[in-house]
């Protein structure tokens, strides 16, 4: 089966399953007593963290790859792993202060998890810059790679040095009955369908680019 | 949509804003995702017509 | 040659260089002690008690004076052309990274010692007995420091443009060493600082993987 093939599959998937997902949430979903509604953005922000640690981890993997084995594929596949993990990313920092807000009274407080999903953003958008700023260089590919090996190493420190740092710890304690555990089961997958989707197109979308392009050398 | 949202609002105990945050927070995941999936086209069109 | 030898050798020849030409290392201390009255203004010391409230900022000082410095290291030799005389050498080209870290370290180390005089002359800073740990802690925090520093700036040596995301690609890299370093700062003058700090261990478990992992990458950083 080929790349458009399973393109169409997984975003035929990503739509039913987030579509089934986002009916859960709405209408299936108990409203949660401490928080009220906006709790629910839990459902997709929470996998939302899960599919971007996931995708940048195999961005890491794959920027390894590519130092080893010099093959421009990997350049891409790391590239577009970053690309749609720093997507899902933004949407953890974006719904976790509209979920603070409301449940919380303040746009941004320094919760450990979300602190370092910031610290996470910073790194990578410096590597979307470099890659913008070098993007005529002839090594630029390998340059990045190097940052987002760095980047990832520091994931787990950056947890740690947060974690202990944190002194506003949230009571995030929220008691998931049953029908939740469904809901967020569901919305889990289809975000992970959807992280799938978005990453083959963006992958198809920069094998378009090659080959329009003459040399055949990605542009980032 | 609003007869979903309709639905929650009765069950929701808390301040009726939560609902609005709720719908904001699903609204910004959207809006995130549609912005990128533009940002892919235009880098289609950009390429095809190199 | 021996590995040592050349590392040696990058080593005595950059410091030579640096200490002649000196625009780098002038510009980047002066910038530091700049940055230091500016915090004076900005805090007004005759109310705020420095003990207490600097630890973080001394080291924001270092680590915006120290990309000044280390963000340029690569990129003399990159329009020299000597960098490519260098890569021409037989030996592993981990022991360029490692003559320009040393050359790195122990001008960040340098940088440190007049920050803290400045402090302690212009700011009332008063480590005291606390000196020996604060010591020891900043010294920890900067071997991690100047391991990523050095390997960023082989990285952007090439990059159009590279000195001005310097800060950007190296700064968020570094915030755990960053807060380590503050805590353990301001540990070390509170008196409560022991060889078993969970800060300290954090800082070396960071050194020991980012200097490895720069003495592994700093091939590809710099290959043509």
């Amino acid at each position: 089966m080929d790349l458009r093939a399973w393109n169409r599959l997984l975003w035929g998937l990503a739509v039913v399953l987030n579509a089934v997902a986002l009916y859960m949430v709405f209408f299936y979903a108990p409203v949660e007593i401490q928080m009220g509604a906006v709790q629910k953005i839990f459902y997709y922000h929470v996998p939302s963290a899960s599919s971007a640690y996931v995708l940048l981890f195999l961005a890491f993997v794959f920027s390894i790859l590519y130092l080893w084995r010099e093959d421009p594929t990997y350049d891409l596949l790391a590239y577009t792993t970053a690309e749609v993990g720093f997507v899902f990313l933004t949407i953890v920092l974006v719904t976790g202060p509209v979920w603070g807000r409301s449940a919380w009274g303040k746009w941004w407080v320094w919760e450990p998890r979300l602190t370092s999903a910031l610290i996470l953003w910073l790194m990578y958008s410096a590597y979307f810059l470099l890659r913008l700023f070098s993007r005529h260089e002839a090594r630029s590919a390998r340059v990045a790679a190097v940052v987002a090996i760095i980047a990832f190493f520091d994931v787990p420190i950056v947890h740690k040095a947060i974690e202990w740092w944190g002194s506003v710890v949230h009571p995030k304690k929220v008691v998931l009955e049953p029908p939740m555990l469904r809901t967020f089961f569901v919305s889990m997958v289809a975000v992970f369908a959807l992280a799938a989707a978005l990453t083959l197109t963006r992958y198809m979308v920069g094998k378009a680019e090659e080959r329009h392009l003459t040399g055949g050398e990605v542009a980032p | 949509m609003s007869a979903a949202l309709a639905m929650v609002q009765e069950v929701a105990i808390k301040t009726p804003d939560t609902v609005g945050y709720l719908k904001f927070g699903y609204l910004a995941i959207g809006a995130i995702l549609a912005a990128y999936l533009v940002f892919l086209w235009m880098r289609v069109r950009k390429a095809r017509h190199s | 040659m021996s590995y040592l030898r050349v590392v040696a050798l990058i080593f005595t020849k950059d410091f030579k260089e640096e200490l002649r030409r000196k625009e780098n290392v002038l510009s980047a201390l002066l910038f530091a002690f700049l940055s230091l009255v500016l915090f004076a203004f900005a805090l007004d010391p005759t109310r705020v008690d420095l003990n207490q409230t600097g630890s973080g900022l001394l080291w924001l000082i270092v680590l915006f004076a120290g990309s000044l410095f280390m963000g340029a290291s690569f990129r003399k030799e990159m329009e020299n052309g000597t960098l490519q005389a260098l890569l021409l050498t037989p030996t592993d080209r981990s022991a360029i990274f490692l003559g320009k870290f040393l050359v790195n370290l122990v001008f960040l180390l340098f940088l440190e010692a007049l920050l803290l005089f400045f402090a302690f002359l212009l700011l009332n800073f008063r480590p005291g007995p606390a000196l020996g740990p604060l010591a020891l802690s900043w010294i920890a925090v900067t071997v991690g420091y100047a391991a990523l520093g050095t390997l960023f700036s082989a990285l952007i040596a090439n990059v159009h443009g590279g000195q001005v995301i310097y800060p950007i690609l190296l700064f968020p890299v570094l915030i755990p060493l960053f807060i380590a370093a503050a805590t353990l700062t301001q540990d070390a003058l509170a008196g409560t600082l022991t060889l078993g700090s969970q800060w300290l261990r954090l800082v070396a478990l960071f050194d020991t993987l980012f200097v490895t992992a720069s003495l592994f990458l700093f091939e590809y950083a710099v290959e043509e």
